[in-house]
């Protein structure tokens, strides 16, 4: 029973981890692969902070805080180099915090850091599976719930429309950069709960938990549950953490079980591009309802207007053909 | 002084290695315009049959001939299965990519669950060339050799063949390729297994200077693929100075930094160079189709 708690709340740690990547892909449109990065900066704060005796609470707001400006600075390369070039320069931040994470003291080298105690709440430690993954859970039915008002207000409308056309909301006269900022900060924002959750739940990180490894498989999230859908981020991660372990149930050596699963993903990602590119959770294409009736009763007005223009323009050039002796 | 020299020396194996990489991704990008990931997964592929080959007692040329054939074939899949129905469905540029992600890691996972996840050496014996106090490592030697056949024979069918002029053909305009009668179904799928071969020998290289594994490739995909961005897509002599000047600079950086922040500071100096090079009305051009 304790594996299936673990399980769930697994599910829903990912759900999170799916969410901050669909805020920065799906939504912003920046094709990245660093969310494994900001995924351990949330970790390795909360994971630190922790252990030197910081309140849960505490630890939580420095990895948030700290997730959304790395965000910040990792989005900001893409208002200069866009699609092919960012995903180069965020696969390269990537591997700039992988060796961070593996060279720093402060981290623990590769060894990483163990002991990472529980978080507490309303008074009393989580320690059972159970308590934790109703603690997560709540964590994801809150951040579901602020992601929803937050694209349903004019602020998501933007967002939107920044990743159609960037130069139609500079048009508008609106700042991409600060939509870009505060798009990216968002899903850096996300990226540090989910890894604040992490590592608490599973008491152990080390660098491999957060190498680029990762950041692949949190593109896999929101491609298989749908880009730019909040339930695509919450059926991505329950299809994409239930299917592998079907595997752990074929009678196979650990060494064969990871590279299986791996090829899983792989065959995955490809069959979903060939046959269902939107992921199992299809964005609804918005149809604009045009009232036809007052459409055809404004064009007639103009016709109406554009008629008299002309019967104007035609006696105003008699006159002055008149005045001119012409003709 | 003499350590300098060796380092750069050191330097000019690994910018082989990088160099035949980004001409080949170069070639394939400028061609079918997709933004080829699986590409490491060749490059690995190449290495992990010269390993295995070797393993089973055949010379290391005879292994080398084979696995180059095994690369391209593994192109050839790829181009056939995945790109091809892709293509022809008008998907976006993030689909395909995204799919070639796919296969990258599928193909990286055949290889670890066929020859398991570990390093593998292959055992080779070549004599150090002495010049002086300097040594030249004889594996080195030869890879410069390969890497300038490999490039030099690129570069002869693309400006010397009817095949290559095909090829530039459809780099410059591919509409304008497909008017004046040329077949992009097959122009495509031969610059992807010359590409191919040419990634094959790159990993080959590798493979006998340190070793292959199955997860191998991604990192020296992305670094020629930035090392490609800065030079301009098809532009092959300064894909080549910029390639051994990457790799030297990746070895000297070692007399001045830790080696385990090496890595960290050339993807850096990367990144600005491309934020640098990066120009939005070039990114314009790009999405027209036009020139990159």
């Amino acid at each position: 029973m304790d594996y299936l708690y673990t399980t769930g709340a697994l599910i829903g740690m990912y759900c999170i981890l799916a969410l901050s990547t669909n805020v920065i892909q799906g939504y912003g449109g920046l094709f990245t692969l660093s969310q494994g990065a900001l995924f351990g900066i949330g970790a390795y704060s909360v994971a630190i902070a922790t252990t030197a005796g910081l309140n849960f609470w505490v630890a939580l707001a420095i990895a948030i805080v700290l997730a959304s400006i790395c965000s910040i600075l990792m989005a900001l390369p893409s208002l200069r180099a866009g699609g092919l070039y960012f995903f180069v320069v965020s696969f390269s931040m990537q591997i700039i915090l992988s060796d961070v994470f593996t060279n720093l003291n402060i981290t623990g080298g590769s060894m990483g850091i163990p002991g990472i105690p529980a978080p507490t709440a309303f008074g009393f430690s989580l320690q059972s599976p159970l308590q934790q993954m109703i603690f997560i859970w709540l964590f994801v039915l809150v951040m579901f719930y602020v992601a929803h008002r937050i694209y349903k207000s004019p602020f998501g409308e933007l967002v939107e429309a920044m990743r159609q056309q960037e130069t139609a909301v500079e048009a508008l006269g609106k700042s991409v950069l600060k939509v870009k900022t505060a798009n990216a900060a968002l899903g850096g924002f996300y990226a540090g709960v989910a890894g604040a959750l992490y590592a608490p739940l599973i008491g152990f990180i080390d660098p491999h938990n957060f190498s680029v490894h990762v950041a692949f498989y949190a593109v896999v999230l929101v491609i298989v549950g749908g880009e730019g859908t909040l339930m695509g981020s919450i059926v991505g991660p329950i299809v994409l953490v239930l299917l592998p372990q079907l595997i752990s149930f074929l009678p196979l050596g650990p060494s064969m079980a990871g590279p299986l699963q791996q090829l899983l993903y792989g065959l995955m990602l490809i069959a979903f591009m060939l046959f269902r590119p939107g992921g199992l959770v299809r964005k609804k294409v918005r149809v604009v309802n045009l009232n036809l009736d007052e459409y055809q009763l404004q064009s007639n007005l103009n016709e109406r207007v554009i008629n008299l223009n002309v019967d104007e323009f035609k006696s105003q050039s008699k006159n002055l053909n008149e005045r001119l002796g012409g003709k | 002084m003499i350590l300098f020299i060796q380092y750069i020396i050191n330097g000019i194996i690994l910018g082989v290695v990088y160099a035949l990489m980004a001409v080949s991704y170069s070639l394939i990008f400028s061609t079918t315009r997709i933004f080829h990931l699986a590409h490491a997964a060749v490059f690995c592929a190449g290495g992990m049959s010269a390993w295995f080959l070797t393993s089973r007692g055949i010379s290391l040329w005879v292994a080398m001939v084979i696995s180059l054939v095994v690369a391209a074939l593994i192109g050839a899949i790829i181009e056939i299965g995945i790109y091809r129905p892709l293509r022809r469905r008008g998907s976006p540029y993030l689909l395909i990519m995204i799919a070639s992600l796919g296969a990258l890691i599928s193909i990286q996972s055949i290889l670890a669950l066929v020859f398991s996840p570990d390093i593998r050496f292959i055992k080779t014996s070549f004599d150090p060339i002495l010049l002086g106090q300097i040594v030249i490592p004889g594996w080195q030697a030869y890879s410069l050799i390969l890497g300038m056949i490999g490039i030099g024979l690129l570069v002869y069918i693309l400006y010397k063949t009817r095949l290559g002029d095909e090829m530039r053909a459809l780099a410059c305009n591919e509409i304008m390729s497909k008017i004046i009668g040329i077949d992009l179904q097959k122009t495509y799928l031969l610059s992807i297994l010359i590409g191919s071969v040419l990634a094959a020998l790159s990993g080959f290289i590798l493979a006998v200077d340190n070793g292959a594994n199955p997860y191998a490739g991604l990192v020296q995909l992305l670094t020629s693929l930035a090392i490609t961005i800065l030079a301009g897509v098809g532009n092959i002599p300064r894909i080549v100075v910029i390639s051994l000047l990457f790799g030297i600079l990746q070895n000297v950086a070692l007399m001045f930094v830790p080696s385990e922040w090496v890595l960290s500071i050339c993807y850096a100096i990367m990144v600005v160079l491309i934020l640098v090079r990066a120009n939005p009305q070039r990114q314009a051009l790009e999405r027209m189709g036009g020139a990159m």
